[in-house]
């Protein structure tokens, strides 16, 4: 099967609104940090991909991905402007890993907003019941993927968010492929 | 009100909400990292208060930039640090009497 090719219509974007600094696609600009809940069984770098309920409204879903008829099992009848689905089992998700070939992930194409990618920090939040995970600065990206600094600034007191961002659409088991490459020298903090 | 002052414009109330929403968001966040010092790992788990901040960071992360484009060089508002460390005070002075 031919390697699938990237574009830079992402990059571009940044590009044009002025933020081309804040893109990466070939290593990693700084140390990254990725969160995992305690107790978890989801994999490291598995982002969410259904979402679920907070306190002050619904933490939506990662990645926007569709299967061969254009429906995604994320939201309530395949509608993004309507309830995120919610897995308590976590047999939907189950079902999604073990077909994510059956699914495309849809390209980021906003430099803000939902559905833009795996969440990356620059620092880690010891309070949080969370097990830390350290990406190195200089890491090799892989092709599929993005990785955008969401702030001007370069140094905060508080965590300054990163994006890891799919380039283009592609298959859900080849971004999730990619992001564990991009962790591939990842260190327990 | 006086005929000499200037109505501020749309910028100045787009600034002056941001101001508002980002504190109010800061010291939500102070308050849920008070509540996770002082509640067990289950209750935290139940409220899923660190995916709460986790969130907020990310939020804070965009509004950074809104806040600093609007601001420009003024001195009118406090810096975006300023905003973030007063919402936080106040959320230690509601909770903690600090």
């Amino acid at each position: 099967m031919p390697q699938q090719q990237f574009t830079d219509d992402l990059k571009n974007i940044y590009i044009a609104a002025d933020k081309g600094g804040r893109f990466f696609d070939k290593t990693t600009p700084v140390v990254l940090f990725r969160g995992i809940k305690r107790g978890s069984s989801a994999g490291l770098m598995q982002p969410t991909l259904i979402g679920f309920h907070l306190k002050k409204g619904p933490r939506k879903p990662d990645v926007l991905f569709r299967d061969g008829q254009g429906k995604t099992p994320q939201y309530e009848d395949s509608d993004i402007n309507r309830a995120i689905a919610l897995d308590e089992s976590g047999d939907l998700t189950r079902h999604i890993l073990a077909n994510a070939g059956d699914y495309i992930v849809q390209g980021c194409r906003t430099i803000k907003g939902d559905h833009r990618g795996m969440s990356l920090f620059d620092k880690v939040n010891p309070a949080l019941s969370f097990k830390w995970y350290r990406i190195p600065a200089n890491s090799k990206i892989p092709p599929g993927i993005a990785i955008t600094r969401d702030a001007d600034a370069l140094h905060t007191e508080l965590p300054i968010h990163y994006t890891a961002a799919p380039k283009d659409n592609m298959t859900l088991s080849l971004f999730l492929q990619h992001l564990k490459e991009l962790a591939i020298d990842v260190q327990p903090v | 009100m006086n005929q000499t002052q200037k109505l501020p414009n749309m910028s100045d109330f787009t600034l002056q909400a941001l101001n508002v929403a980002i504190g109010s968001i800061a010291f939500e966040r102070e308050a849920l990292m008070l509540r996770i010092k002082s509640v067990s790992a289950e209750v935290e788990d139940e409220e899923q208060l660190s995916e709460q901040v986790l969130l907020i960071d990310r939020t804070l992360s965009e509004f950074h930039d809104e806040y600093d484009a609007l601001r420009g060089n003024s001195t009118t508002y406090p810096s975006f640090e300023e905003v973030i460390a007063e919402g936080a005070r106040s959320a230690r002075a509601t909770f903690e009497g600090k």
